[in-house]
């Protein structure tokens, strides 16, 4: 009779088990954009979960699929936390429907977020491109109610139309610690805000590179513009941070769908410094 | 496809149609078996000919639709099934790119009229196109016949409110999966590293080259596989294989072109 | 020792198969307490299928290699994640009961390393849980065609890479059809039986049962040599190539011919990609949530909701597998992700061998 006694390894965490929390409330931000409010049902969780901001969810709904979304909420809010959502595709189009007291489920949080500890006393620039103002919100509202560790802060927002422009009953409290400018690509005509592209507003507050972070998230297009701007004005690209989007499934540097090059977006990204992806032409695509 | 929503609780509303076909895929729903008698307890299928004597109309949650519109009253059927339903599923290759009969394409329509249809050569035919042609499409189950693994994932994944998850990869990925034998490394003119996978590998796994009937991969990389594939068959043979099945998939007409140009 | 006395038929030989009646008795003997896979015949294609599903007596050992690699039985091509019913989750539990018994030294070699990524950074439950139970008992090779083993730097094994090894150098039967000189790496002296080296305790433990001659290793076990000239690449010089090699007109090339088939990805033992999917049946609150095998040569990897493809074309798609197993895997892990098992050429309908690609890379024909 063969010996079946191996010696046990410690004990493994099983990484693709999610979460459940309960949906508090739901709210339109935008056409396709929803905005939801959520608590983990097991309460030991829901007061112990931290994160940083930039750091991302593996979120999925049984019997549709799973996939990666910001946290929204700012570090600094405990016992809830909140997400925006763009409908795209299977999953997004299903947490769409969900309704305040249904579930969803969650792990993690994933990757490297904003170095928010490191840019202490600094200004800090926010530009963010549609849906990309999500990870960013949660930046900037920890560093609105953190305001004595920050210097100036300014918000840039760029959306296709102003029916798109994120957080908008916002904005009043972030101007409280800083700027906030926002810019369309088109517009109706009662429209007095700014139109065209979002280098444009860089130009308008024509910030000094001096102890000063840029945080970045949006679509790729957006990127190249931003940073040829950024550079002119002097920054450096070690204080500039942009929170990249690639496919992802597994969050946790196994399944390869994120790969850039040599680094795995869902490990040491989303966020990640010019600097640190400087040399690879694909990165920034 | 739209954002199918069933309120939870109710049951989806099928209806099965048949256009000009030789009614394969519809039969592919009788073949379900058991999986058929937990279908009709599941969801209504208040609409399929085959099956019952009494049809209802719309409104539909899924309408799945096999053929081809060959004839005009054909034609308004298809407009007023997609009228009455929110998820319109083209059944089978027929309807996703013409199948057999969009042969018809690379024949003169009159000589087919005379040898084919003999006595009948007034005949009121539309040419053969798929129905994406005449309506929007949400789904395309290929193949001929289509596969019972991808009617059970649209019905099971609309009624949890999931986009169903067809594949599109080639069938080498599923083929080797099952560690079949390589028929194409044999020099057997197998279509599989072209062709999207969803069918199980049916053919392969009973020694049989792929035939293409589920239609091109996502850009198929043809004059790659045509080279490989000529080491086994002539060229004429091996166009003839493509025309078979899905002649009218856009991947393909490149090629053909290129054909009509030899001779 | 005659082949009457070995018990090996004449079609044994002629199919390329060492079998070995007591081997059989004891494997089939294993197969009361655990899962045992052995590389055995179906449908003409060598594949590691369970004892026990097969006819006891008519697998053997082949020396020629499987369609799947020995990875199956720990990272199968279809798995269940977890279970779902009404709202509550029921996490699938893997089973630690496999011994695969087989591999050549590339593939154990492979398996050191793919566990070592499995393991790196954040652990894989479901992979470790399996392989962690598992036992995996090697087979001496003879060189199959089209493998380079020596070229990646995986063509030795040391105790602990393996469970046991099935040491067949020198019986009849066995190199006497094959190359015989080269097996082992060594001139041949006459070793009459088969003789078990074991790699662990726990290996040591399993053959207590076995037929044969029981040793305990006492250093690596090498793989057959290759044909004179050919060695080991640069492998340390591989990732600062591969990375400036982006974009080069090498990988062009080669997506003229490649059909992205995805054929060498999967029968890779160092290939463990995956996507998910959640599948329901009629009553929608139940289902379960797998992961499955996938391949970076498929167009729609790194594609995004939306229709925005990160790697849009073949030859960047190209790149990124070359890039996985001889760049990243070599800077993280420290060793080439390539076994140079030779399986992704043998299977490849456009005949895409690796050995070309890397010597393309290195600006060098191979053995100049
Ligand atoms: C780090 C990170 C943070 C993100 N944060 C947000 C956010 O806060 N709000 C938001 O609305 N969107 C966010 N996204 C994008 C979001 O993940 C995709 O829109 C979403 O995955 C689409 O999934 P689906 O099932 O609806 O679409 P489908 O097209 O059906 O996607 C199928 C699967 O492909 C993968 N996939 C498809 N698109 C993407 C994508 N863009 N990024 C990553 N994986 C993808 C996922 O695994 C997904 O489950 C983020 C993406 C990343 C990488
Ligand atoms: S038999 Fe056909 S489908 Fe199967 S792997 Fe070979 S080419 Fe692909
Ligand atoms: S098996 Fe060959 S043709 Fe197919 S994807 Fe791989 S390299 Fe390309
Ligand atoms: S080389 Fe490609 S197919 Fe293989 S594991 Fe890496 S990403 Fe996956
Ligand atoms: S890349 Fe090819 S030769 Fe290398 S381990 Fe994978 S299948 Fe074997
Ligand atoms: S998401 Fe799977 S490796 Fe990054």
């Amino acid at each position: 009779m063969p010996d079946k006694t191996r010696q046990k390894e410690a004990p493994l965490r099983n990484e693709y088990l999610p979460d459940q929390a309960l949906v508090l409330e739901v709210r339109e931000l935008a056409p396709g954009i929803r905005h939801f409010l959520l608590e983990f049902v097991d309460p030991v969780l829901r007061e112990n979960f931290s994160f940083c901001s930039g750091q991302f969810l593996q979120v999925s709904l049984l019997g549709i699929g799973e996939s990666p979304i910001s946290i929204c909420s700012p570090p600094t809010q405990k016992g809830s936390l909140e997400l925006c959502v763009r409908e795209a595709g299977n999953l997004t189009q299903a947490l769409h429907r969900l309704q305040p007291g249904d579930s969803l489920w969650v792990r993690g949080p994933y990757g490297q977020g904003f170095p928010l500890v490191e840019m202490a006393g600094q200004d800090l620039i926010f530009i963010a491109g549609g849906i990309g103002l999500a990870p960013l919100r949660s930046a900037i509202d920890c560093a609105v109610c953190l305001n004595d560790e920050f210097g100036e802060l300014t918000v840039l927002h760029g959306a296709r139309s102003p029916d798109f422009l994120l957080f908008t009953d916002e904005y009043e409290t972030w101007r409280q610690s800083g700027r906030v400018e926002t810019i369309v690509d088109e517009a109706p005509p009662d429209w007095r805000g700014q139109i065209g592209v979002i280098t444009a507003l860089l130009d308008l507050v024509n910030p000094a590179p001096e102890n000063t972070s840029v945080l970045i998230c949006g679509p790729p297009v957006m990127f190249s513009f931003v940073l040829g701007r950024l550079k002119e004005l002097g920054f450096d690209d070690s204080r500039i941070f942009i929170s990249l989007e690639r496919h992802m499934r597994c969050g946790v540097g196994k399944c390869e769908h994120c790969v850039v090059e040599s680094f795995y977006t869902c490990r040491q990204g989303p966020v990640l410094s010019i600097e640190q992806i400087r040399g690879i032409s694909s990165a920034l695509r | 496809m739209g954002n199918l929503s069933p309120a939870s609780g109710e049951r989806l509303r099928i209806g099965i149609f048949s256009l000009t076909s030789d009614a394969g895929c519809q039969l592919e729903f009788l073949n379900l078996a058991d999986d058929l008698l937990a279908l009709v307890r599941a969801v209504d299928i208040v609409h399929f000919p085959m099956a019952r004597t009494f049809n209802q109309n719309g409104p539909f949650d899924i309408a799945f639709v096999d053929g081809v519109p060959a004839r005009p009253d054909e034609l308004d059927l298809l407009q007023e099934v997609r009228r009455s339903t929110k998820v319109l599923a083209a059944l089978g290759s027929c309807s996703s790119f013409g199948g057999v009969p969009a042969a018809q394409h690379f024949h003169d329509l009159g000589d087919l009229k005379k040898y084919v249809y003999r006595g009948m050569e007034d005949l009121d035919t539309l040419e053969v196109f798929p129905i994406s042609r005449y309506v929007r499409v949400d789904l395309q189950l290929r193949g001929c016949p289509a596969s019972k693994w991808e009617i059970m994932e649209t019905v099971t994944a609309l009624i949890a409110g999931r986009l169903p998850q067809l594949k599109a990869y080639p069938q080498c990925v599923d083929c080797k999966i099952l560690e079949n034998r390589c028929l194409l490394l044999e020099g057997l003119p197998c279509l599989g590293p072209i062709t999207r996978a969803g069918c199980g590998v049916v053919c392969p796994s009973v020694g049989v080259p792929c035939d293409g009937c589920r239609g091109p991969t996502e850009e198929p990389n043809l004059t790659s596989a045509i080279e490989i594939l000529t080491r086994g068959t002539t060229y004429p043979d091996l166009i003839r294989k493509f025309q078979k099945f899905c002649s009218l998939a856009p991947e393909y007409q490149e090629m053909f072109d290129r054909w009509r140009g030899l001779v | 020792m005659d082949e009457t006395e070995s018990g090996t038929s004449a079609s044994d030989l002629a199919s390329g198969y060492y079998a070995h009646p007591d081997l059989g008795r004891w494997l089939l003997e294993l197969a009361a307490d655990y899962r045992v896979l052995v590389p055995a015949e179906k449908g003409g294609n060598r594949i590691f299928q369970e004892v026990g599903t097969t006819d006891a007596l008519c697998f053997g050992l082949a020396q020629d290699r499987t369609v799947l690699p020995a990875k199956k039985a720990f990272l199968p091509p279809e798995e269940v994640l977890f279970e779902f019913s009404a709202g509550r989750i029921l996490p699938a539990m893997p089973l630690d009961d496999t011994i695969v018994f087989g591999l050549h030294v590339c593939e154990l070699s492979a398996d050191r390393l793919l566990t070592a990524n499995m393991t790196h950074d954040r652990p894989d439950f479901h992979y470790l849980v399996r392989r962690n139970g598992g036992i995996i008992a090697g087979v001496s090779c003879r060189r199959t065609p089209g493998c380079f083993c020596e070229k990646t730097g995986h063509d030795q094994i040391v105790p602990g890479d393996f469970d046991l090894f099935l040491d067949l150098d020198g019986c009849s039967g066995w190199d006497s059809a094959g190359t015989g000189e080269q097996c082992g790496g060594k001139a041949k002296t006459s070793v009459a039986q088969p003789r078990l080296i074991a790699g662990s305790a726990a290996g040591r433990n399993l053959a207590a049962s076995a037929p044969f001659p029981l040793e305990n290793a006492t250093g690596a076990i090498r793989a057959p040599e290759a044909s004179a000239g050919s060695k080991t690449w640069p492998l340390d010089e591989l990732p600062a190539r591969i990375r400036d090699s982006f974009g080069a007109a090498i990988w062009d090339d080669l997506a003229v011919r490649c059909l992205g088939c995805g054929n060498c990805t999967i029968v890779c033992p160092l290939c463990y990609c995956f996507y998910t999917r959640d599948e329901t049946g009629l009553a929608p609150e139940t289902g379960r949530r797998l992961r499955l095998w996938d391949s970076c040569q498929l167009l729609a990897f790194a594609r995004v909701a939306g229709g925005h493809n990160f790697r849009e074309s073949r030859s960047e798609r190209i790149w990124y597998r070359f890039s996985h197993k001889f760049m990243r895997m070599q800077e993280t892990l420290g060793h080439a992700g390539c076994s140079g098992c030779g399986a992704c050429f043998h299977f490849c309908p456009a005949d895409i061998d690796p050995q070309q690609v890397i010597a393309d890379v290195l600006g060098v024909t191979d053995g100049a």
